[in-house]
């Protein structure tokens, strides 16, 4: 014989915990060895790999940076790359972003040296990247002034989710109906705290501001690692072993 | 977001938590899930509609260890956007995706609520053996 009874069970889990947990200590893991972990996003075509290319003119051979470059297929991102940065390329077949697991991998195919920047392209898209959280120590989305200044209002989660707004093509400025002053007060509704850089990849313009920011992002994570640690909306607090800081920035 | 890929992940949450239960219980010889409650948080990326479409269809196919959901019911409760000011503390819930203090002005803040998935409850009916 048998008897049927209901339960109701409290249960109340965040489905994305493991998930999180693993982005905090990949972030965690990256800045003891003192590699700052830049997660670039936007909608395809904005500039990203001109932009990595111009910041390798920018630097030459001064800093130890690494690419790591995700695309549904080819490898023509990390071709372009390549005379510049240690890069792979990162084919995700027909998924729209990148995920940790495909980063971790595609690092542990690099040169085993200590990065002091590893730089993630993400896939072109302006949806899917910003809901997967890939270790980054800060997220920066990309905007090109022929994509127009309308784009944060339509994609908030991206914009609240990245701590750098930069503004591409701005030679272009004078032929296209876009206003930086409409983008950024856009963007800001959304994330108050949103840094802006303008920036021309072809000409080097603004690249020198950006070089400058990233490189004072990373002196900020070798001070204090706790800040960006919890970074990412960590499920628990993560003790933070103090840092390394083992070779010369 | 990916709907279909939440959802099986959603239908191993709730058979790892129906099992837990049962072994605490003992003497069950089938579970059957009737109902499922979620919090979908406005900023989570997840539109609710295609993830109950999707559970409908997925329902029943991760199930073993004697625990069935392909009768169970999802309830999909919209979390909204709940934010603190940096500035002046005032917690409000954010509408239209601004995120803009009622009190102060401030776009300073930080979200408090509304950027997750949750599992919260499961109801489950327990054969036991007498």
């Amino acid at each position: 014989m048998s008897q049927s009874t209901i339960q109701h069970i409290e249960v109340h889990t965040d489905l994305a915990e493991a998930k999180k947990r693993a982005a905090c200590e990949f972030r965690t893991s990256m800045a003891n060895q003192g590699t700052f972990v830049v997660n670039l996003v936007s909608s395809p075509g904005a500039g990203k790999t001109s932009l990595l290319e111009a910041t390798a003119k920018h630097w030459g051979a001064s800093h130890q940076c690494a690419v790591l470059v995700g695309d549904l297929a080819t490898h023509r991102d990390a071709d372009r790359l390549a005379p510049f940065f240690p890069v792979r390329q990162l084919t995700t077949g027909g998924a729209c972003h990148l995920e940790l697991e495909l980063v971790a991998r595609g690092l542990a195919e690099l040169p085993q040296l200590p990065y002091q920047y590893l730089f993630i392209e993400n896939v072109g898209n302006l949806v899917c990247p910003a809901s997967h959280d890939l270790g980054e120590h800060v997220r920066v989305v990309l905007v090109s002034t022929t994509e127009g200044d309308d784009k944060p209002g339509k994609y908030p989660k991206m914009f609240r989710t990245s701590q750098l707004l930069v503004v591409t093509k701005t030679d272009l400025l004078n032929y296209v109906p876009f206003s930086v002053d409409n983008l950024v007060q856009d963007a800001r509704r959304i994330q108050g705290s949103l840094e802006t850089i303008e920036v021309c990849s072809l000409s080097q313009f603004g690249i020198s501001i950006w070089c400058d920011w990233l490189t004072k992002q990373r002196e900020q994570m070798l001070q204090n690692q706790t800040l960006f640690a919890e970074r990412g909306n960590c499920p628990t607090q993560l003790a933070v072993p103090p840092k390394v800081t083992s070779f010369a920035r | 977001m990916h709907e279909r890929s939440l959802v099986r992940l959603l239908l191993h949450q709730i058979i790892e938590a129906a099992l837990k239960n049962s072994l605490a219980q003992g003497n069950c010889s089938e579970i059957r899930v009737r109902k499922v409650v979620v919090a979908c948080g406005e900023l989570s990326g997840v539109e609710p509609e295609l993830v109950s479409l999707a559970f409908n269809e997925m329902r029943g196919s991760t199930d073993h260890s004697g625990v069935t959901t392909d009768q169970a019911e999802l309830e999909i409760r919209r979390q909204p956007i709940l934010a603190r000011c940096i500035e002046c503390g005032f917690e409000f819930k954010v509408e239209d995706f601004e995120f803009l203090c009622p009190t102060c002005r401030s776009t300073n803040n930080q979200v408090l609520a509304g950027e997750d998935f949750h599992l919260q409850t499961i109801d489950i009916e327990l054969d036991n053996r007498l």
